[in-house]
């Protein structure tokens, strides 16, 4: 009869640990699951293409072992390609912070200064960052041209979510200032720029986004070596089709990586903003 | 000597057809030092616009007003106000909140961390400082909102419905709860509400505002001692009077 007893005695503590453990394999089921949707319809596209230019998930899946553990052409790996990369992407980025988010907030907050230099500012927007690349080959030298081509990717979504974000304090709460004594100062470093701080954000993971996608572009200037974007173009030369799947694959989830990171930070630094989702 | 005074204060207002709209129409206002006034009237008569003026976040077309004989023209510190929406800083906790005032006001940290407490204690959120807007209820956010007005120590709040949007129960709670901490600290109230009810809870003056344009039809003093009983005679008494002024009042 003293079975049953221990049997309760068993803390419900405990009982948390095995759900969370199957919660996570139940996740990671479904996600080996769509991927081998995924490798299926695409073994299924070769199998029927048949052609040379078109690699299989195997082929993809060796030459991505070879960059990883080889090198390429010239020896470095794909993990030194990758963390090369990210340096200059974060370095761009970086700049594009720097100008961005004052521009943003001059403008937002000056909208006559906007309307003024809009005619000018705004058709450089449009101008894709490839459509650089001449002129920085010819004007800039090294990882200089690297900086500038993600540079002008990511500052302009940093530049106009910033804009906006500053127009995002409710006038409601603009005139609470005003009634406890806010200078305009304070007005602008306590209740501005605290409530545009998640448009803000939100403009920079846009940006590291925009930015990460532009390392192919850049990279493809030359003047510096090794990068994702370096192997993209050169076994691209070489058509050998299926390394370039494995780098395309290796950049778009490092860019997926990034924007995670990004989207727990903006949750761990605006608890008040209970509608972050996407 | 008074507190605060109104004189002949006039509003216009441009519709975007053009048209000029006559808001508050000559309004003279003595408040003395302490008292404590309620402002009645339906939507639309101006009362929030009154108040609105009086805080110096808008300027009227005409006349002027004396907060100890100093002209009103900008909004300032020793004239606290508490809106009909809460309006808390949704970033902020209740802490940072209420502490908002006195950080502009740049006192030492030290200082501010003892008003801050204190003003919570007053308003009962002590255990919620460290919450954030969204996770209290409506009359929390009201009564924090409060103790952000009062932080400053200011000697004129002005009070635009702040319990309009609370629940019948809540409401009277919070009505005698400002009654406890305006006995104590003695300031200057005027008080915008639509509930005649409130009105004759809290005030010891009156005013019946008639609308189109705004204007002071009466004004009713009621002596009676407080708290007040809303089934006395006396309480029902001065409130059918003051409806029947409100009603006739167009």
């Amino acid at each position: 009869m003293a079975l049953p007893t221990r049997f309760e005695s068993v803390p419900i503590g405990l009982s948390r640990k095995p759900k969370f453990a199957l919660a996570m394999l139940s996740a990671t089921g479904l996600f080996a699951a769509k991927l081998s949707v995924l490798i299926l319809f695409w073994q299924g596209i070769v199998l029927v293409v048949h052609s040379v230019f078109i690699p299989s998930p195997v082929q993809v899946w060796n030459a991505f072992w070879r960059l990883t553990l080889q090198g390429d052409m010239q020896g470095y790996t794909l993990f030194q390609a990758a963390w090369v990369s990210l340096l200059r992407v974060l370095r761009g980025f970086g700049l594009a912070l720097l100008a961005g988010i004052p521009i943003g907030v001059i403008f937002g907050l000056w909208n006559k200064v906007y309307t003024w230099v809009k005619p000018l500012v705004e058709p450089v927007r449009f101008i894709p960052p490839l459509a650089w690349v001449p002129l920085v080959i010819i004007l800039l030298k090294g990882e200089n041209r690297y900086t500038f081509i993600i540079w002008i990717g990511a500052v302009f979504p940093i530049l106009i979510t910033t804009m906006s974000g500053v127009n995002a304090l409710e006038k409601n709460c603009w005139e609470v200032g005003q009634v406890l004594g806010a200078s305009r100062w304070q007005a602008v470093t306590k209740l501005v720029i605290p409530a545009a701080a998640p448009h803000m954000f939100a403009g920079a993971r846009l940006g590291l986004g925009v930015g990460w996608a532009c390392i192919v572009a850049a990279e493809m200037i030359g003047g510096g070596v090794a990068g994702l974007g370096n192997l993209i173009i050169n076994y691209g030369q070489l058509l050998q089709i299926d390394a370039v799947v494995a780098v395309m694959i290796v950049i778009g989830v490092l860019g997926y990586l990034l924007n995670e990171i990004l989207i727990l930070a903006e949750k761990k630094l605006f608890p008040w903003r209970r509608d972050i989702k996407f | 000597m008074s507190k605060i005074i109104l004189r002949n204060l006039f509003k216009n207002f441009t519709t975007t057809q053009g048209e000029l709209v006559s808001v508050l129409e000559g309004i003279n206002l003595e408040v003395a030092d302490g008292e404590f006034v309620c402002l009645v009237g339906k939507s639309g008569c101006g009362k929030t616009t009154l108040l609105r003026i009086i805080a110096g976040l808008e300027q009227p077309s005409a006349g002027e007003i004396l907060i100890d004989n100093n002209l009103v023209k900008k909004p300032d510190p020793l004239i606290g106000m508490v809106f009909q929406e809460d309006r808390l800083f949704p970033w902020r906790t209740v802490r940072r909140n209420v502490e908002f005032g006195l950080e502009l006001r740049k006192m030492a940290k030290h200082y501010r961390q003892q008003a801050v407490e204190k003003y919570l204690r007053l308003v009962g959120l002590e255990s919620f400082a460290d919450a954030l807007p969204y996770e209290l209820s409506g009359g929390m956010k009201q009564r924090a909102a409060i103790a952000r007005a009062l932080v400053n120590e200011p000697d004129v709040i002005l009070m635009d419905e702040p319990f309009g949007a609370l629940d019948a129960q809540t409401r009277n709670q919070m009505q005698e709860e400002l009654l406890e901490i305006w006995v104590h600290r003695s300031r200057t109230v005027l008080f915008v509400t639509h509930s005649v009810d409130e009105a004759v809870m809290l005030a010891d003056r009156v005013l019946v505002l008639a609308p189109h344009p705004g204007r002071i039809q009466c004004e009713y003093r009621l002596s009676m001692p407080r708290p007040r009983d809303r089934l006395s005679n006396e309480f029902i008494k001065s409130r059918r009077e003051i409806l029947e002024a409100l009603n006739k009042a167009r």
